[in-house]
């Protein structure tokens, strides 16, 4: 019971007491998590700055509702994260902007043959340039660092389906870098 | 575990096989163990990867993002306002001054005519008072 406690339990609990120093103990525990997984999903800061801002607002009122035992609230935190991630890349594609049309990358092009100066750069790059599923379930896998039943649970596929989106998008990012290092 | 489902683990999941479904570790370290030339370069071409995809690093939250969210948290709860105002005026000081006292006068008369016994009684009695304040000042 105690090893599969949730440890954001007893934090929930005091912040639907109104602790402050529990809103602030789950805040420095989350923040740069969720803001992490907006600005990879949406590769825009200020929009990823909005997405992170709404999650911790849902998240303060869903704690005085929280049943401890009854999911993950790390899960239940990306879940909502990963909604609102989908709410503006749907908004994105309604919208015709500037941004070119997402394709799949076909490698380096002569010109972009660069020394890596800056190969965080490029990686945001090429990470835009996947599809949204790829680029969710490499997020989701390599940078939250979820296991594989977490992460496909969370997407609605399965283990094996999410094997596919990873292979695929992890295919197409070494391609993309292929001429970093 | 064959080659094949090495090398699609591997591209999936990438170099470090710490990283890979705690279910396929046991049986790819099996294999990693019988055929290291072949398993090494494939962990190697996905460690590159990994390493490209780690020196993306989003830049820290904003300041101006965590006023926001604190700003958005539950409010502490505090006590009635009027208990702070009397606090404020001295009131409240005065009152458990007023209070103290009168319950170590109790204290002193008790001892004069109750039995040797009974002391321990009431020291335990007067020793409950941790939230002297808060008695006194709720009965105003």
């Amino acid at each position: 019971m105690a090893a599969a406690q949730d440890p954001d339990d007893e934090l929930l609990g005091r912040i639907a007491r109104g602790d402050p120093a529990a809103v602030r103990a789950l805040m420095g525990r989350k923040l740069t998590r969720i803001n992490g997984l907006a600005v990879r999903m949406l590769g825009d800061a200020a929009e990823a700055e909005d997405v992170t801002q709404e999650v911790f607002l849902r998240a303060w009122r869903q704690a005085p509702r929280w049943i401890p035992g009854a999911a993950r609230f790390d899960t239940w935190l990306h879940r909502v994260a990963l909604n609102l991630c989908y709410d503006r890349l749907r908004r994105r594609r309604e919208i015709p902007t500037e941004t070119p049309p997402e394709q799949t990358d076909e490698g380096p092009a002569p010109d972009r043959r660069l020394e890596a100066a800056d190969v965080g750069g490029q990686v945001a790059a090429a990470m835009a340039r996947l599809p949204d599923r790829q680029r969710e379930a490499i997020v989701l896998c390599h940078y939250q660092e979820l296991g594989n039943i977490e992460a496909a649970s969370l997407m609605g596929v399965s283990v094996e389906a999410l094997e596919s989106l990873l292979s695929r998008g992890r295919r197409a990012l070494r391609l993309a870098l292929a001429d970093v290092r | 575990m064959d080659l094949d489902r090495f090398a699609a683990l591997a591209e999936a999941y990438g170099g470090d096989v710490s990283r890979w479904p705690e279910s396929v570790r046991e049986a790819a370290a099996l294999l990693m163990s019988a055929d290291p030339a072949a398993t090494a370069p494939l962990l190697a071409v996905q460690s590159d990867l990994d390493w490209a995809l780690d020196s993306w690093r989003p830049p820290a939250a904003s300041a101006a993002l965590q006023a926001a969210i604190l700003a958005g948290a539950p409010a502490e709860r505090r006590g009635p306002a009027w208990r702070g105002w009397i606090w404020r005026t001295g009131l409240g000081a005065g009152l458990m001054a007023a209070g103290a006292a009168g319950v170590m006068a109790g204290v002193v008369v008790s001892g004069a005519i109750a039995p040797v016994g009974e002391m321990e009684v009431i020291t335990a009695a007067v020793s409950a008072y941790d939230s002297l304040d808060v008695e006194l000042v709720g009965d105003v």
